[in-house]
């Protein structure tokens, strides 16, 4: 088959193949026909499984996805919804005066990948508010005056066309003469006929038009606003000012209008972070290595927030189309239907689980073998303990997220919620800078304020975050440790209070010291450390106990076990970030000059001894090594000589010259193809040289590298010129 | 001397401009005028002219002597020595003009220095003469006469001054006979021969380990050096012939390579080359089996392994974007056919393949394609992309369960790269019912798409390494026709335009000469002009571009011919010359091209001596 198609590439001249476009019909041949039964056959079969296994998860995976996008969508309109009901309203209520077009300027922020959805909604929303039309302008739908009249005209007409064609066409003519396609006239004939209150036009990316344009623009429309009630938005990524000093005084005084701003991507980020990732209902979690690279990509790339959930979307996807035990992943099992559904093989991949082993593993030193035992040979043991594992997983889940909720805010709302995440879910968060943050201020505050702290973690218990889904779980905890040495605390804390107000005399931990005052010399700081230790009263002494109490409790709140030693956790939690790297970062020059360089990676007939140059390797990677080899200039007939010597036929069993030569060609035309030759103009015969090999990489791995040791090297410095 | 030395390291590295190739070829020689410095100073001076030479002579004396007795005496010596270097200079020489591999000369010189060293080290214990060495300096000239006529590269460079200092410190020193320095020389010529940037920097680094050695040395027993350097030279020796390093870092590597200097290439040219023509391409081509079919075939089996995945990926709203080396045109076919088959309702359910790499592609067709898939007969969709654009998605809500799946080949290729045609792409792909499947083959195609647009297209990328030749996608002959600057080749070469003359009337044939007379008279000029600068200069980026662009204009202006035209009396009016050129232009004979200034710049596409052959056939 293959030489046959080989030969058919190169013989049979399919028409299609230089088509410039075409419907899309099989191949209908008869030599075909004998191929794909085959093929058919070994595709149906490899179909045959997944489909199972999308199909048994589908219930729950397609209501995962929609009730992710949902949410999203909802999200991203709530975000934008303050700013669409600005802009509405100001549009409605704008009164033009004189020849002043009103405007609007959206502050959008630097991230334009956003603006689009921005902007359809916009239109959307004014289209469904007002009477009249609602055109976007894009910089690259509009190039000059013309073009955009045109545009806008069109847009503008075309709107209504739906209602009533016989008038659109009655636009054109006026008194029997024809009005050219980008005359305003037309728009006003066709304001005139449908009463249109406003015409707004809205220009999307403002910055990227030219700006002698905008400010022609906008004269022309403020010379027919008698006549047409133009209405004008402008999406500015920088800010008003600067967009101002773009125009012309003529064109800057004929607008008057209003500043918008639009929530910043960053915060809406969060709140689908909070949403989808974070969020009680998420039946399934991603890992701190995904979520960090996910945050990593969208601030190194400013990508809009699609872009964010596409990705989520992805981590999805690939969780319930490669993992068969993701179907244990759904909230409404019970054992029955678990059971009917579970096959075989789903208890051996259950086994092979490296969390499953961990478990044995343990057990074995527990010496508990004769469960450790059952586990390994009686599947329904297995099942049980799975199901009851699934279950404790989502009482885990759930403490992590009311910890993280209380831990954000006992830090005074402070800490970025992401990063509370990856580190609650490492396991690191109870040693973490944050909670010991935390644990010093409650150290060190006073009774007043200690006592507002532990009303603020009380009330945070109580109504819980509507952000993460999270209701109130005070009930729940009231006779747990934590909870009784609270209230426990609070009680001896306002006894306290309450005797220092009798006294007059506050009450301060004895750690709450050295932050009184500054010293200007160490044996005054010395001094004043001994007599304020002397001086602690025993009200301080009582204080600094229930203090210490204190903090105990909340570390031993804060710290948890890394997701990744929980069993089962393959189930509920993805953590792999290859697929993404691979898919939404590609890296084509790599792969390119991987292939090129080193064929036997993907070729078997080209041996790997490592020898860059030899004939059984394709054409155009000998000639890539050769390439590689070279200096800026490459003289094509001496690089045709060297690859004459390797695949010709010296050695007795190479090609003659004249296939060497089409092989040359080819390899030369496919290095054209790259882009890596051009013909060069300094000397004849002669190609210049455009690309050089491994250079992204290498940046990339050094860029990568900056960002790791440049803290510590700021850290290790900052020490440095502390202790000196 | 300690000091010296230092003030001359220190004026030859400040003097160091990177962009300089004087400076830089003076650095290049450093290495050569320290090793002078460390082993004899005395024999840099006489090169800095000859009013200086006695000054420094005296100087030199007076400084000098502690160690000459000990170290630089062979008076006897010095004739035997300076015929051996001879020797080996011409064996060099002859090695390079032979074309005799880099090992078997360095397996040469080794054995020269070998024997050199001996004949020195034998040497040692007669005290030098000052006089005797003055003379042989001026007896020099003609043993470079006799150097450079057999390497008539060396030649061209003796012109320039730095160049000529190193040539006379060279020629210094192989008259004086000292043999380390011998090894220097041959260094240097050895840096004529391989000609490539890599060479210098090997150079360089030799020259750093010297000065290293030279500091480090000197102070402590100057008498010993020449006799340590020896020894260490050897070493340094051997890994100089090696081919320039392929093993550097890939940012190393690109700085050498790109460091300006000269960039030495053969002057071979392809003209003893019979090229390809299509016919003869093709039937190679035929005949040709690729010894790796079987891999390639199993490659795209394993891609074809994730059709499900894909498809899987294109229901869930996302577009796909195939990349990475080979052609994936067959592999997306093959992709199409499994989504045809999977598919229940071929009426609702459409399939448009594009050919990005096609040139006569323009967006029109792709958008009237899928409009012509849609409904029957095809609606109208307008003119303008962004229109078309509009009435097509509006023709396609009309019924939500339609789907169409656009497969691109090369999405990156010419006809689709201009940004108006991308954002329509972009925007076509973002709608729910179009699915989009596109194959990628440039490295930087990324670079195509800014975040918005990467957000409205919406891709996941998969490496798909096929190896598959690109048959359909390239013209392989007119791409390398056109790298070759053999364009005119179209035309059937020069045998063809010698016999589309011969049907032209007289004017016609008059009109040509004249043109091929003018323009070989502008390549003369620019070339010349292009070849002297490339001696001279740096081979930088923007000097080719300046080049570049001379030797693009070597056409002759439109005006400037229909002068000479009317001159010659071959035409009367413009538009009887417009008549003539059109023929021409018509069988491909003649390019038109705007300069920068927008003058009409006429050429033929021919090279200069196939011009001149050209021009004979026309004459005689």
């Amino acid at each position: 088959m293959s030489a046959d198609e080989g030969n058919n590439s190169a013989a049979g001249f399919d028409i299609s193949d230089h088509q410039p476009a075409y419907v899309f019909t099989p191949s209908k041949n008869s030599d075909d026909a004998s191929i794909r039964p085959t093929k058919r056959r070994k595709i149906a079969k490899l179909s045959r499984p997944a489909h199972e296994q999308i199909d048994a998860p589908a219930f729950e995976f397609e209501s995962l996805l929609n009730g992710l996008e949902s949410s999203e969508c909802a999200l991203l309109g709530e975000a934008n919804e303050g700013t669409l009901a600005e802009v509405t309203y100001f549009v409605q209520d704008t009164t033009q005066t004189g020849h002043i077009v009103p405007a609007g300027f959206i502050v959008t922020g630097p991230n334009i990948a956003s603006q689009s959805l921005l902007f359809s909604q916009l239109s959307k929303k004014l289209k469904e508010e007002i009477n009249g039309p609602v055109v976007t302008l894009r910089s690259g739908d509009a190039s000059n005056l013309k073009a955009a009249l045109k545009h806008l005209i069109r847009e503008a007409t075309n709107q209504r066309s739906a209602d009533g064609d016989e008038e659109g066409g009655a636009v054109f003519e006026r008194d029997g003469r024809k009005l050219l396609n980008y005359d305003l006239e037309i728009l006003n004939e066709y304001v005139k006929a449908h009463g249109t209150k406003k015409v707004i036009v809205a220009f999307q990316d403002s910055e990227a038009f030219d700006s002698v344009f905008i400010a022609e623009l906008i004269t022309l429309f403020s010379s027919w606003i008698d006549r047409i009630p133009f209405v004008l938005l402008f999406g500015v990524a920088t800010s008003v000012e600067l967009f101002h000093e773009r125009l012309s005084r003529a064109a800057s005084r004929s607008l008057y209008g209003a500043q918008f701003d639009v929530e910043q991507t960053s915060l809406i980020l969060e709140r689908v972070f909070q949403k989808a990732i974070a969020g009680v209902k998420a039946p399934l979690r991603l890992g701190p290595v995904l979520v960090s690279s996910l945050m990593e990509r969208q601030h190194d790339h400013a990508q809009s927030v699609q872009a964010f959930t596409a990705a989520l979307k992805y981590a999805y996807m690939c969780h319930f189309y490669a993992n068969p035990l993701s179907c244990f992943n759904d909230s409404r099992r019970n054992s029955a239907s678990m059971k009917k559904m579970l096959q075989p093989e789903h208890y051996e991949a259950i086994r092979m689980l490296p969390s499953f082993q961990m478990l044995i593993e343990s057990l074995a030193k527990n010496q508990d073998t004769t469960l450790a035992q059952e586990l390994l040979e009686k599947d329904d043991v297995l099942l049980r303990k799975v199901e009851k594992s699934l279950d404790s997983k989502e009482q885990d889940m759930t403490r992590r997220l009311r910890c993280m909720h209380v831990l954000y805010v006992a830090s005074g709302e402070s800490a970025g919620r992401i990063d509370l995440y990856l580190k609650a879910f490492t396991g690191t968060l109870g040693d973490s800078e944050i909670v010991r943050g935390v644990l010093d201020s409650v150290k060190k505050v006073s009774p007043e304020d200690l006592l507002a702290f532990l009303e603020r973690i009380k009330v945070a218990m109580e109504t819980g975050n509507p952000d993460l889904d999270l209701e109130g779980w005070l009930e729940e905890v009231r006779d747990t440790e934590l909870f009784q040495e609270m209230v426990d605390i609070e009680k001896q804390v306002s006894t306290l209070v309450n005797e220092s107000a009798k006294n007059g005399k506050p009450v301060r931990s004895s750690y709450n010291i050295h932050s009184k005052g500054l010293r200007t010399t160490v044996i005054a700081q010395k001094v004043q450390l001994s007599y304020e230790k002397s001086s602690l009263s025993e009200e301080d002494v009582k204080y600094t106990a229930i203090v210490d109490r204190l903090s105990k409790a909340l570390e031993k709140y804060f710290t948890f076990e890394n997701t990744q030693g929980v069993f089962m956790n393959e189930v509920w939690l993805y953590d792999s970030i290859s697929p993404h790297r691979d898919v939404f970062t590609p890296r084509p020059r790599f792969a390119i000059e991987r292939a090129l360089s080193a064929p036997q990676d993907y070729l078997d007939s080209c041996d790997a001894d490592g020898e860059a140059l030899s004939a059984n390797k394709p054409a155009t990677a000998i000639l890539y090594q050769m390439y590689l080899e070279s200096g800026t200039l490459v003289n094509i007939s001496d690089i045709w000589t060297a690859f004459y010597s390797i695949i010709g036929g010296a050695a007795g069993d190479g090609y003659d010259e004249r296939t060497a030569l089409m092989l040359f060609y080819r390899g030369l035309a496919d290095l054209k193809l790259l882009g890596m030759v051009k013909q060069s103009k300094k000397k004849m015969d002669h190609l210049a040289k455009s690309a050089w090999k491994g250079l992204t990489q290498k940046l990339r791995r050094v860029a990568g590298k900056d960002g790791w040791t440049s803290p510590d090297v700021i850290r290790t410095s900052g020490a440095r010129g502390s202790a000196i | 001397m300690k000091r010296k030395k230092q003030s001359e390291d220190s004026t030859n590295g400040h003097n160091d401009e990177p962009t300089s190739k004087r400076a830089r070829s003076g650095k290049l020689w450093n290495l050569g005028a320290e090793a002078v410095l460390v082993n004899e100073d005395e024999t840099t001076f006489p090169t800095r002219g000859n009013d200086q030479l006695d000054n420094n002579t005296e100087e030199e004396e007076q400084e000098a002597t502690p160690f000459q007795e000990s170290s630089y005496d062979k008076d006897e010596v010095d004739e035997d020595e300076s015929d051996k270097v001879e020797q080996a200079t011409e064996r060099s020489a002859e090695s390079e003009a032979d074309g005799v591999p880099a090992n078997e000369r360095q397996r040469e010189r080794i054995n020269g220095g070998l024997t050199n060293s001996a004949k020195k080290t034998d040497a040692n214990g007669t005290t030098p003469v000052k006089g005797p060495r003055g003379k042989k300096l001026f007896s020099t000239p003609s043993k470079t006469r006799h150097t450079t006529d057999e390497t008539p590269k060396l030649e061209r460079h003796v012109n320039r001054s730095a160049r000529r200092k190193s040539t006379r410190n060279l020629i210094e020193r192989i008259v004086l006979g000292n043999t380390s320095d011998n090894e220097e020389g041959e260094e240097d010529i050895e840096g004529h021969i391989y000609g490539s940037g890599d060479d210098e920097e090997e150079e360089d680094e030799d020259a750093a380990q010297e000065e290293r050695e030279a500091n480090d040395e000197i102070p402590v027993d100057a008498p010993e050096t020449p006799s340590k350097k020896r020894g260490r030279r050897k070493g340094s020796k051997n890994k100089q012939p090696s081919p320039p390093p392929t093993d550097l870092p890939a940012h190393e590597l690109y700085f050498s390579q790109n460091r300006g200097g000269r960039s030495k290439t053969s002057n071979n040219t392809l003209s003893s080359l019979q090229l390809l023509d299509h016919e003869e391409y093709f039937t190679l081509l035929r005949t040709f089996v690729d010894p790796h079919t079987n891999d390639v075939e199993w490659l795209q089996e394993l891609h074809a392994g994730s059709f499900n995945q894909w498809q899987f990926e294109l229901s869930q709203n996302f577009n796909i974007c195939l990349f990475g080396w080979g052609s994936k045109r067959s592999l997306l076919m093959s992709f199409a056919e499994h989504i045809y088959n999977s598919q229940m309702d071929h009426s609702q359910n459409k399939i448009v393949v594009v050919n990005g790499y096609v040139l006569t592609l323009t967006i029109r067709d792709v958008l009237n394609t899928i409009a012509a898939a849609l409904t029957n007969p095809a609606p109208r969709l307008g003119s303008q992309p962004t229109d078309m654009l509009e009435n097509l998605l509006s023709v396609l809500g009309e019924d939500t369960s339609r789907h169409i799946t656009v497969i691109i080949h090369a999405i990156d290729r010419a006809p689709l790269r201009r940004p108006a045609t991308q954002i329509i792409l972009s925007r076509l792909s973002c709608h729910p019912q179009i699915q989009l499947v596109a194959s990628a083959d440039h490295p930087w195609f990324p670079l195509l798409w800014d975040s918005s647009l990467r957000s409205m297209y919406n891709f996941l990328f998969h490496d798909c390494t096929t190896f598959q030749p690109y048959s359909s996608e390239i013209d392989v002959v007119e791409e390398v026709h056109e790298l070759l600057g053999r364009s005119g080749r179209r035309v059937g070469g020069k045998e063809g335009v010698s016999f589309v003359l011969k049907s032209l009337p007289e004017n016609a044939k008059n009109l040509f000469r004249v043109l091929i007379g003018e323009q070989l008279a502008a390549m003369d000029d620019s070339s010349g002009a292009v070849y002297g600068k490339d001696d001279d200069d740096d081979d930088d980026e923007d000097d080719e571009a300046q080049t570049g662009s001379r030797r693009h204009q070597e056409g002759v202006e439109y005006r400037v011919l229909y002068q000479k035209a009317v001159e010659e009396f071959i035409c009367s009016n413009e538009m009887n010359f417009r008549t003539l050129l059109k023929e021409f232009h018509d069988h491909q004979m003649i390019q038109s091209r705007k300069d920068a200034l927008g003058t009409e710049m006429l050429s033929v596409p021919f090279r200069k001596e196939e011009l001149e052959m050209i021009l004979e056939d026309i004459v005689s």
